[in-house]
């Protein structure tokens, strides 16, 4: 195996499969056209090319036979129809995994293709094989939510396995055989991918299994370990199967896609016709941990106060030559800065563009009708944030679609339009990204919210009456809420809104949700720009220099005191657009008593709607700042977002607007 | 033959394990946190990275001695991927120590109780008493949370 080829083929072959699932989408949306089928077998052929090339017989096979059906459609001869998408996308799985599992073993898995190869003779004949063979498909792990169950009521619990073997092992087969006995010595073995019996006859290459097993509470490690200590064994994967739903992302052949027990060797991107192929190349070569841009960053920063310390002495001297080249300096140093962010950010279409797949599936599945359009795909954002928010966002259009969307009929005795939308947009703005799930569902009924919240003893009916809107949709993200009468296999999967909330404030930023009842609703995330440069206002509060985001700016404004009014004891002052409260920085920080004198100067912050009048000593400066974590030592301290390391190396730490608005 | 820092806080002398010990800075600016523990002097600025400041002699309770500003350095420690900087009133040097000559820590020992310790060696005719920075630190964690706690809830 050409070794240096092989990584060219994966990016490239993956690019090709991702192409043809976005077209797959567009053609089920769209209807046939005949472009559209001219690239999708162009794609096809490309990759049925470089597979034969590259020895890859089944791949190349099963290309073939996708390749026969898109001619058969582009050439009409016969007349589109949804089976031909559904076993095109089956195809597409298949291809997927197939380069998936070359990717880790540089090696063709051994298990025939033969149910997709019926799926798409069947299709193209115009048998009814497709149905049928999608279960088939799944076969294995498809009873996982019944297993799950027995498992209960036996007092067991139930478990998938995801096995792996080193790449470099010799006799794969007989590794497995050993770790089936082993997961056997403890454990009931309910269903394998690949089978048990194929596995004990010796017929199986495969270097991954996925099993599902039955095993007493608290017996789970051990089974593990047991699996483990097969030689050859590199890794092996446990992850528990809750009762009372069938978790899709569970089944075997499709782990792959789901939580990502596997890590993809090629990372994959929406491709639609945009030329994104150079950019997954790139990403397949380049993956950097982050703790080494980190690194490099932080060298950066001590490089950056350096220039300011040499631009500071420079800027006394009287040499143009000097000056010159120290200002040349200053724009080198900021392009390196720019562009060691840049490799921590990342288009949210990398995430994204596996969505529209997971929304036509659950159109079918939940006999939905919706539009789904995501905008801003190309907002960037930090990586490692923005994989986390992966799985947020997953749930959240899954509730949209489940919770949100009136099933089709419903909504047109309503007068709505049978067809509903389901919103996913990206934006940044004033120093923080924006994630947006709207739908324009039913909406959320304020009654029934409270309803539940009296129910659980949370709040009173009265003091329910008299709660904002907004107060009552924040009951939502409580532990323990949930409205869904039923436990639906698509959203009712213990994840609830809490979790959500956790996950966003855990990165620092916060989710807030709006809803009409009858129109929808709109759940919004901010996050911050992490590592992100800003602009900041430098305040000094008893002789200690504070740094305040411009984007919680308002106004800075002198407060003499005829201004001051009192508001149940506490200092305000009124100016055209409402009453601001003033809050003494000093105070509020415990640095010193509030200033009693007159006039003071007042920072006017925002936090959304709310203003927020800080009163500070002086303000200082105003310049551009790179936030620095504090750390996990400090991070119980609210008040501070962050620190910055300041021109003349002091440190200054970035107040918290929020925090403060909002003393808990 | 493993090798400790040796660091003197008043009359007593703490060993790191050198493991442990990331570097020894003088004594810059720091900025103080407010409504952190008192012990927690602040937070400086290293390389690039803000490392959290504890004064070790008010953690363990006692008063700086003759405390020669020009002696007293920052032992920056790297435990379990966190930075944290430690005042002492000086750093005196680095031995080696025989595991087999550490001998457990009695209950209490210098004002800090004997979970914070590794053990107590004998150094010529002094204790050197071994820090489990690990729990020193995350015990500082967590009281740093209850801190936090008790000012949220009042």
């Amino acid at each position: 195996m050409h070794e240096e080829y092989l990584e060219a083929f994966l990016a490239e072959s993956m690019e090709n499969v991702e192409r043809l699932e976005a077209f797959c989408l567009t053609l089920e949306r769209e209807g046939s056209k005949p472009d559209l089928l001219d690239e999708m077998f162009r794609a096809a052929h490309t990759l049925k090319g470089m597979s034969a090339t590259m020895g890859f017989s089944k791949l190349a096979a099963l290309t073939h036979r996708v390749e026969d059906l898109l001619g058969t459609l582009r050439d009409e001869r016969v007349r589109l129809e949804p089976r031909h998408v559904d076993a095109l996308l089956l195809a597409v799985d298949r291809m997927r995994a197939r380069i998936q599992a070359i990717g880790v073993s540089a090696k063709e898995p051994d298990e025939p293709d033969d149910d997709v190869m019926a799926a798409l003779a069947g299709a193209l004949r115009g048998g009814a094989d497709v149905g049928g063979t999608r279960e088939e498909d799944s076969k294995p792990f498809a009873n996982l939510s019944d297993w799950a169950n027995r498992a209960a009521a036996e007092g067991k619990e139930l478990y998938t396995v995801h096995i792996r073997l080193a790449p470099d092992c010799v006799m794969p087969g007989v590794r497995l055989a050993m770790a089936y006995q082993a997961l056997k010595a403890s454990a009931i073995l309910m269903a394998a991918h690949p089978a048990e019996e194929n596995v004990m006859a010796g017929q199986v290459e495969a270097t991954e299994a996925f099993a599902a097993v039955m095993v007493a509470p608290g017996e789970i490690d051990r089974v593990r370990q047991g699996v483990l200590d097969v030689t050859d064994v590199s890794s092996c994967e446990v992850s528990k199967v809750s009762e009372s739903h069938s978790a899709p992302k569970e089944d075997a052949p499709r782990a792959e896609q789901g939580d990502a027990p596997i890590e993809p060797r090629v990372s994959r991107h929406a491709n639609g016709s945009s030329p994104a192929g150079a950019d997954l190349r790139r990403d397949a070569t380049l993956r950097v941990p982050v703790r080494k841009v980190d690194a490099l960053m932080n060298t950066l920063s001590d490089l950056v106060i350096t220039k300011t310390r040499l631009a500071t002495l420079v800027s006394s001297a009287d040499d143009p030559a000097l000056k010159e080249a120290v200002e040349r300096l200053d724009r080198l140093t900021g392009d390196i800065q720019d562009g060691l962010m840049r490799l921590r950010m990342v288009p949210v279409e990398t995430i994204f563009h596996r969505y529209p797949r997971m929304m036509r599936d659950l159109e079918h599945r939940l006999q939905r009708e919706f539009d789904f359009v995501m905008t801003g795909l190309d907002t960037e954002m930090d990586r490692v944030v923005l994989e986390e928010m992966g799985e947020v966002i997953v749930h959240l259009l899954r509730n949209a679609v489940d919770h949100g969307l009136e099933p089709p009929e419903a909504r047109e005795s309503q007068g709505k339009p049978r067809r509903g939308i389901v919103r996913l947009a990206a934006y940044t703005a004033s120093g923080h990204v924006y994630l947006e799930v709207s739908d324009d569902g039913r909406g959320i009924d304020r009654g029934r919210v409270l309803e539940t919240a009296v129910a659980k003893g949370w709040i009173t009916p009265e003091e329910g009456a008299a709660m904002s809107d907004e107060s009552v949709y924040a009951l939502l993200f409580r532990p323990g809420f949930s409205t869904a009468e039923r436990v639906s296999d698509i959203s009712g999967r213990g994840v609830g809104l809490d979790a959500v909330r956790e996950k966003v404030e855990a990165l620092g930023g916060q989710i807030r949700l709006n809803s009409v009842l009858g129109a929808g609703t709109t759940f919004t995330i901010e996050l911050p720009l992490t590592l992100a440069i800003l602009s900041a206002l430098l305040v000094s509060v008893r002789g200690q220099v504070f740094a305040i985001p411009t984007a919680n700016v308002d106004e800075v404004r002198r407060v003499t005191r005829d201004d001051v009014r009192h508001v149940q004891e506490r200092p305000v002052f009124q100016d055209s657009a409402g009453i601001v409260p003033i809050v003494d920085l000093a105070e509020r920080l415990g640095l010193g008593s509030r200033r009693d004198s007159y006039p003071q100067t007042a920072v006017v912050c925002r936090d959304g709607k709310r203003r927020l009048a800080l009163v500070v000593d002086h303000v200082l400066d105003e310049l551009e700042i790179v936030n620095k974590p504090l750390g996990r030592y400090l991070q119980g301290v609210r008040e501070f977002a962050g620190a910055t390391i300041l021109g003349d190396g002091r440190v200054s730490l970035i107040l918290d607007v929020r925090s403060i608005a909002n003393p808990a | 033959m493993d090798s400790y820092v040796v660091m003197r806080v008043g009359s007593e002398r703490y060993g790191a394990h050198v493991s442990q010990v990331r570097s020894v800075e003088r004594v810059g600016d720091i900025t103080p946190v407010p409504r952190t523990l008192n012990f927690i002097k602040g937070v400086m600025h290293l390389r690039g990275a803000i490392v959290p400041v504890i004064d070790l002699a008010e953690r363990v309770g006692l008063a700086h001695a003759s405390a020669d500003e020009e002696d007293r350095r920052i032992v920056v420690a790297d435990v379990e991927e966190m930075l944290v900087g430690m005042l002492v009133d000086a750093v005196e040097d680095v031995v080696q120590i025989a595991p087999e000559s550490v001998e457990p820590p009695p209950s209490v020992v210098g004002g800090l109780e004997a979970v914070y310790l590794r053990g107590v060696a004998r150094l010529g005719d002094d204790l050197l008493v071994l820090l489990n920075l690990e729990r020193v630190f995350s015990a500082v964690e967590t009281e740093q949370l209850k801190q936090v706690e008790k000012l949220v809830h009042g």
